[in-house]
């Protein structure tokens, strides 16, 4: 069996080693030079060094494009459409890409390298995305495993966002942690507030980003931001707001409740709150201020597993979040619309309640942990 | 064995502070060469890492199912599973992400711990983990589980607390 290994081995490490070689010939002797990318048939036109993958090249030129894993080419998001240019389909984007993708020259631009003259074309929205080195004014312990971090734009500086988008952190390199990496965090401040961002952050046990933020990261520090991103905001309409949420996916509905709260938006809405026990729950008291502030809203926390001492003094809802939406608002549901932030596990259970109750797909949206 | 420049990069990507903070080989001398001990571990077990990993998948389903809710499998054997925002890839080179978060298993005294990640290292590439690191399920424990899950009928119902739903 050892020989087999070996000879498994041995194959395909040649194949490394003449991969390796390649890529290290190819940077020290290829000389792409300058460059020209198209971008939207002519909305910006760059010329930067060719040789570097295209997600690096945009950023360098401060055009962001959403990347969950940080460029290392397994989460496929970093997607834009190659009109000209860029040679053929990589075996590294292939399985990252639909029948439909790749027929609509969708490539994957972090594993896309810019050897020659480029046409692209990127969502118009992400030239609005900007960078900016911020300073963490305040952090917050919400409860055992949940901080919230105040960061503070330069002087004169300022975001535009909508109530429920995220933003990007930079994390630092710290301990053996020897690469800066990319990470995604919801908004939970107002809008209106454009001087300063606030995310909610809870600690992944293991994880390279929360451990930096939670053990590390401390008041007065410098902090690279991009943003804002995403597709979660709120629909103007007149449906009854169902939002659900657990852990950190508070953060964008309190950004949105802001929304709500400064705007006047004169629509019901309900906060399910789903939390194992007590100690799971934070930012209690600003709910209860926007319940006061916002005419028609309601909160309603909800304990999944309490422990004796809190069923003593709970008075409020217990069970799955899923359960206690469809006892307390089965009836208004058909007809409301719904915002869920939460696990996959919340998410996809939220969605095969919600749409059994029969709320039409297309008035769910969310912001899955992903 | 002489070590491949393919089991040297899997190795830096698995080091503490590559793609995770504490990394997934903890302090084995053997590295990923973990694999072929455990493979013999598992022989002598005669079980398979693919349906072990079945059997991880399914139960972190089921807990996924509960947010967080912890479910009594049956008896001695309680899962919990608290998924986290985002995701990471395979150090071993597969497509795809896979999502954060921990699933405890308290097997009679012992607490065994996965992710996602681990789950699916476990099962398309027989690697358990390091001695040493966090993750790390030694195959004769996860024996344990599949045989007392196999063989031990679901627990009674019990009295639910007043937030968990049956199991």
């Amino acid at each position: 069996m050892d020989g087999v290994l070996t000879s498994i081995a041995v194959v395909a490490g040649v194949g490394v080693v003449l991969a390796v070689l390649l890529e290290v010939a190819g940077s020290l002797l290829a000389d792409y030079g300058d460059v020209s990318i198209d971008i939207n048939s002519g909305s910006r036109k760059l010329e930067v060094p060719g040789g570097n993958k295209l997600l690096a090249t945009l950023r360098e030129e401060k055009i962001f494009i959403p990347s969950a894993c940080g460029g290392r080419g397994s989460c496929g998001e970093c997607r834009v459409r190659v009109m000209e240019g860029g040679g053929p389909l990589l075996p590294t984007e292939t399985p990252l890409l639909t029948p439909e993708q790749r027929k609509n020259r969708v490539r994957i631009s972090c594993q896309l390298k810019v050897r020659g003259d480029l046409q692209i074309e990127i969502p118009p929205e992400l030239f609005l995305i900007k960078s900016w080195t911020v300073r963490l004014a305040r952090k917050t312990r919400l409860n055992y495993d949940t901080v919230e971090l105040r960061l503070e734009l330069p002087e004169g500086e300022t975001i535009e966002f909508k109530p429920g988008q995220y933003i990007q952190i930079k994390t630092a390199r710290y301990g053996k942690v020897k690469e800066e990496v990319f990470r995604a965090y919801s908004v939970s401040s107002s809008s209106r507030d454009n001087r300063a961002l606030e995310i909610i952050v809870r600690l992944v046990p293991n994880g390279i980003a929360t451990t930096w933020v939670h053990d590390h990261l401390e008041e007065g520090a410098r902090v690279e931001i991009s943003g804002p991103y995403g597709e979660f905001y709120l629909r103007e309409s007149q449906h009854e707001i169902f939002f659900i949420a657990g852990g950190s996916g508070l953060a964008p509905i309190k950004s949105i409740l802001h929304q709500i709260q400064e705007e006047n938006i004169d629509r019901k809405a309900t906060f399910f709150f789903g939390a194992l026990d007590l100690r799971d729950l934070f930012h209690v008291e600003t709910m209860r201020e926007f319940e006061k502030n916002i005419s028609g809203f309601t909160y309603v926390p909800a304990l999944s597993n309490p422990s004796e001492e809190t069923q003593k003094s709970w008075k409020g809802e217990y069970g799955l979040v899923t359960e206690v939406v469809a006892r307390r608002a089965a009836e208004g549901i058909k007809d409301g619309e719904a915002y869920l932030c939460g696990s996959p596990g919340m998410i996809d259970a939220c969605v095969k309640s919600l749409t059994g109750m029969g709320m039409p797909e297309e008035r769910i949206y969310y912001d899955k942990f992903v | 064995m002489k070590r491949t420049p393919e089991m040297k990069e899997i190795e830096q990507r698995m080091a503490p502070g590559a793609w995770s903070a504490d990394g997934f080989l903890g302090d084995d001398p053997l590295g990923i060469e973990r694999i072929q001990a455990d493979r013999a571990s598992m022989d002598r077990l005669g079980v398979s890492p693919e349906k072990l990993g079945e059997m991880l998948d399914r139960l972190w389903r089921e807990g996924c199912a509960r947010f967080g809710c912890p479910l009594d499998a049956t008896e001695g054997v309680q899962i919990q599973v608290d998924e986290a925002k985002g995701s990471l890839a395979c150090p071993f080179g597969h497509k795809g992400t896979y999502g954060k978060g921990l699933m405890q298993v308290t097997l009679d005294d012992k607490t065994l711990r996965f992710s996602p990640l681990s789950i699916h290292m476990i099962k398309e590439h027989g690697f358990f983990g390091g001695i040493g690191s966090p993750y790390r399920v030694a195959p004769e424990d996860i024996a344990a589980l599949a045989e007392r899950l196999s063989t031990c009928p679901r627990k009674p119902r019990g009295v639910p607390s007043p937030g968990c739903p049956p199991d």
